[in-house]
């Protein structure tokens, strides 16, 4: 049993940081020096205590400005979405975000739908920095708006409510993914309701948005460094760790220390993101490696289910090793070992370890098969935006 | 079980057809899983989704089309639904197809302790799977005590 209790001062104690001057060292642009393209990574639970999330810390600032600025640490890393969210509980009210307009001159609010629930909020637009990397005037997501109080049930409807820091275990997202824009053509052709609404002072409608109006790939708008992401995290004992750093690299091949090495590139499917992974002789072609999933996930009834507090993971009786290979869209395989765990023993063995790479659970079918953060441990793992060069080919692909 | 309403579900079809079902709170015709063939046509209306119908001996399955989504609901022999499945770049709206068992799947998926991660939920008398990411979500929900003979969890997809 764990005591989430514990971990509430993670909450509170580093939880704003006013940037007075020079936020992130931002704006430079000489030949000379190379940009710092290295944000750390961390893995201790955050907001909320839930194991296998990965936190950086990101500025945000007032577009144009150099000093309305506020770093927000434990925002959640993503690469299976796109664009910044943050919780708007953790904005400090002196931040003014101007709020972008839809279509009819509106204003634009944003449903996010994530596996497991919704956050619903306005959308504004920001300066970003991370390391040395910023990204001027992006469209980003302020969850739990106080400005936006109505969730059209066309939101609501779609799963649990994510729209606090306790309920999103997290102050935000990066979604650094594989996609310039979080909904892409589907969103700029057709108004789909559960995406984009402009609200009118009666209600809010669906509406369709224009690409460059969407939420945005940050790192696709960094003025170098900007066709992917790395993330190398180091490997973890079998039993886990209280805490686990790392290093979220941006570019790829664009500086020394970003080169793909002898990686091996998966294309995925241009649409869906998604790869083929074989375990057990059996395709699961739905599969994607994503560092925002918490958990490997596939198939139904494989292993004995956990119950309680941990249902829905995986409860072997013994730790199974296991191996898998993993198969591109287009091209590129590679083949991997990986273990599942017994959750409950690993938790309760630990309880206060928040980094483990043997946590698993069903995916709830027979096609799904997500790689999520446990993959991640001892390993730099490339992500390729969709349309950009690097060495090892066009975007989108993963590598690692 | 909820009997259809007829009038009711037509009153939403109308009031859908208008564009008016912000209006429409608390009484609709709650369509769905657990409930007659007919309520489909309730879904159909509410999603604003095309129709295609294909019976076969076990089962009649009628998918609904909508912009993001594509629905499938399960038809038994005896005339209800005891499944659907959903696949598309948006999650479609649950409470519509879940019905009844809605609040049931939301209890269940806020209590568990992981975050970020495909939802098994199984109950006694529901099941319920969400697996997939933005741009591609997957799942289903159906009812294990009405799955008609000779049709596993796996057909419903």
């Amino acid at each position: 049993m764990r005591l989430p209790a514990i971990r509430l001062w993670a909450a509170l104690v580093p939880a704003i940081v006013l940037c007075l001057a020079g936020c992130g060292g931002g704006g430079g642009s000489s030949s000379s020096q190379p940009t710092d393209n290295v944000q750390a990574i961390t893995v201790d639970g955050g907001p909320a205590n839930v194991p296998d999330l990965a936190f950086v810390s990101v500025t945000v600032c007032a577009p144009g400005s150099s000093s309305n600025c506020q770093t927000i640490d434990h925002v959640q890393l993503d690469t299976g979405s796109t664009g910044l969210r943050i919780i708007a509980s953790v904005l400090s009210p002196t931040l003014s975000l101007p709020q972008q307009t839809g279509v009819n001159g509106d204003p634009l609010a944003e449903c996010a739908q994530f596996v497991d629930g919704f956050s619903w909020g306005s959308v504004r637009l920001a300066d970003m920095h991370v390391s040395g990397e910023q990204a001027n005037s992006v469209p980003i997501q302020i969850i739990g708006d106080p400005g936006f109080p109505t969730i059209p049930p066309s939101c609501s409807n779609s799963g649990p409510p994510e729209n606090t820091v306790l309920a999103f275990g997290a102050k935000g997202l990066l979604g650094v993914g594989l996609f310039l824009q979080d909904c892409g053509n589907g969103c700029a052709q057709t108004a789909i309701p559960g995406n984009y609404y402009t609200c009118s002072s009666a209600a809010c409608q669906p509406t369709q948005v224009a690409l460059a109006q969407q939420l945005q790939n940050p790192v696709a708008l960094f003025a170098s460094d900007n066709n992917g992401v790395i993330i190398e995290m180091p490997s973890v004992p079998a039993t886990g760790s209280a805490i686990a750093t790392g290093s979220l690299i941006f570019g790829i091949g664009t500086q020394s220390n970003n080169g793909l090495g002898s990686a091996t590139v998966l294309t995925v499917d241009p649409n869906t993101g998604n790869i083929i992974t074989t375990y057990n002789s059996r395709a699961y072609a739905n599969s994607y490696i994503d560092a925002g999933t918490s958990v490997l996930a596939f198939g139904n009834n494989v292993f004995p289910l956990c119950f309680g507090a941990d249902a829905g993971l995986y409860c072997p009786p013994a730790t199974q090793n296991l191996s898998a290979t993993l198969q591109g869209a287009s091209k590129g395989a590679s083949t991997v070992s990986f273990s599942v765990a017994n959750a409950d023993q690993l938790f309760g063995a630990n309880p206060s370890f928040e980094a483990f790479d043997d946590l698993a659970a069903p995916s709830g079918d027979n096609v799904t098969f997500a790689w999520g953060l446990p993959f991640f441990f001892g390993r730099s793992v490339y992500t390729a935006i969709e349309g950009r060069t690097t060495p090892g080919g066009t975007g989108p692909y993963v590598a690692f | 079980m909820i009997s259809y309403n007829c009038s009711a579900g037509l009153l939403v079809a109308r009031l859908a057809a208008l564009g008016m079902l912000i209006l429409v709170a608390a009484p609709r015709a709650e369509a769905t899983l657990g409930e007659t063939e007919a309520s489909v046509q309730v879904d159909q209306a509410q999603l604003a989704a095309t129709l295609q119908v294909t019976p076969n001996a076990r089962l009649t399955v009628h998918e609904l089309k909508t912009a993001g989504t594509t629905v499938r609901e399960f038809v038994s022999p005896a005339g209800t639904v005891f499944g659907v499945a959903w696949q598309g770049t948006a999650l479609p709206d649950l409470r519509q197809l879940l019905g009844a068992y809605f609040d049931q799947y939301l209890a269940a998926a806020q209590t568990r302790r992981t975050r970020r991660a495909p939802v098994l939920i199984e109950l006694p008398g529901l099941v319920v799977h969400s697996s997939g990411h933005m741009r591609a979500f997957a799942g289903n929900a159906y009812l294990p005590q009405n799955l008609p003979q000779g049709v596993s969890a796996e057909d419903i997809q």
